[in-house]
């Protein structure tokens, strides 16, 4: 595997990792959880 | 049908599990509408189980907080280096609405000389409507705005404000210009899926930007021999993505170019080897 593929799957896993430390996956699901009004066309 | 119908019909089935939803106009709520599926399905769909990326990522812009969203700049980045556009060939939702929209028959719009030229619109679209747009509202109203989502997004449209303005009056009582908008950009983009192959896909969809930046080393995708390949352009003349070089980020991995190299210079990258040939061809 290339040095450069390690780093990137690195960085993705240090993403996660901060975001679910953060809670940043209960934003995403408030947010998926309610009708998105733009999405429709309303908001 | 070929194992790709099959696996994207599957993955269509599963990201809108919740088929309850198209019954009663209420939208899932469960714990797993905290993970993001790898493709285009909107979370207001009333079947969508799971939330969309790039909804999610515009949503860390939108409201009154501005935030990084450290958890789907991650997973983007982890579905990116595994699958590349394998995920626009092969697990996405929309994705399967154009194909099956360019099986209608009638006269196709392909190689048309400096239509290619247009797939260069979709990094404006991704860098004004995902980046600047939703950070700029905020920075001006203090509240941000999903703006693909808000002004572009048909999948949205298709989606979520078909079946919801449908069966919530409530709903249909609040429509305006941008719903009128959105329709009628819907309108374009289902006619011309029928004359032109995935014209969504090459030409505006940002979360194929992002994985199209990962089209060359990711785990999952097409690669060419090069001392094999003879340069016969074959595999040009029959993507339907018109992709110049098999592989490049214009390629949804779906392997029409695998199946036609006359000197079998392309192969799908095995991911158990990673980067070596697979044994046979897949379909």
């Amino acid at each position: 595997m290339h040095c450069k593929n390690i780093g990137i799957y690195v960085l993705a896993l240090v993403l996660l990792v901060i975001g679910l430390y953060r809670h940043d996956y209960i934003y995403v699901w408030q947010k998926a959880s309610t009708i998105c009004l733009e999405c429709i066309g309303i908001g | 049908m070929g194992k790709r119908e099959i696996i994207q019909c599957i993955t269509a089935a599963a990201c809108n599990f919740n088929v309850s939803g198209f019954m009663n106009g209420r939208i899932f709520r469960e714990e797993s509408k905290a993970v993001c599926v790898p493709g285009l399905n909107c979370y207001s769909c009333p079947g969508a189980v799971a939330a969309c990326p790039l909804g999610a990522l515009q949503s860390a812009c939108s409201g009154t907080v501005l935030r990084i969203p450290f958890y789907v700049l991650g997973t983007l980045l982890l579905f990116g280096i595994i699958f590349g556009r394998f995920i626009c060939g092969w697990l996405c939702p929309f994705g399967l609405i154009q194909d099956l929209l360019y099986r209608i028959p009638g006269p196709k719009i392909e190689h048309v000389p400096g239509l290619s030229v247009l797939r260069w619109f979709r990094y404006m679209i991704a860098i004004l409507f995902v980046c600047i747009l939703p950070v700029a509202a905020y920075l001006i109203s203090g509240i941000g705005e999903p703006a693909f989502c808000k002004y572009i997004c048909p999948a949205g449209t298709l989606e979520a404000a078909v079946p919801l303005l449908f069966l919530d009056q409530s709903l249909t009582a609040a429509v305006g210009w941008i719903t009128g908008w959105k329709f009628f950009l819907l309108g374009i983009f289902l006619v011309s899926m029928i004359f032109i192959y995935r014209p969504f896909c090459r030409f505006i969809c940002p979360l194929g930007v992002w994985y199209g930046l990962f089209n060359h080393r990711a785990a999952l995708g097409i690669s060419v021999l090069e001392e094999h390949c003879t340069h016969c352009g074959i595999c040009h003349r029959v993507c339907p993505m018109e992709a110049t070089i098999a592989g490049n980020a214009e390629c949804i991995s779906c392997g029409k170019c695998t199946d036609s190299c006359p000197s079998s210079a392309i192969y799908f990258r095995n991911p158990i080897r990673y980067g070596g040939p697979t044994e046979g061809k897949n379909k």
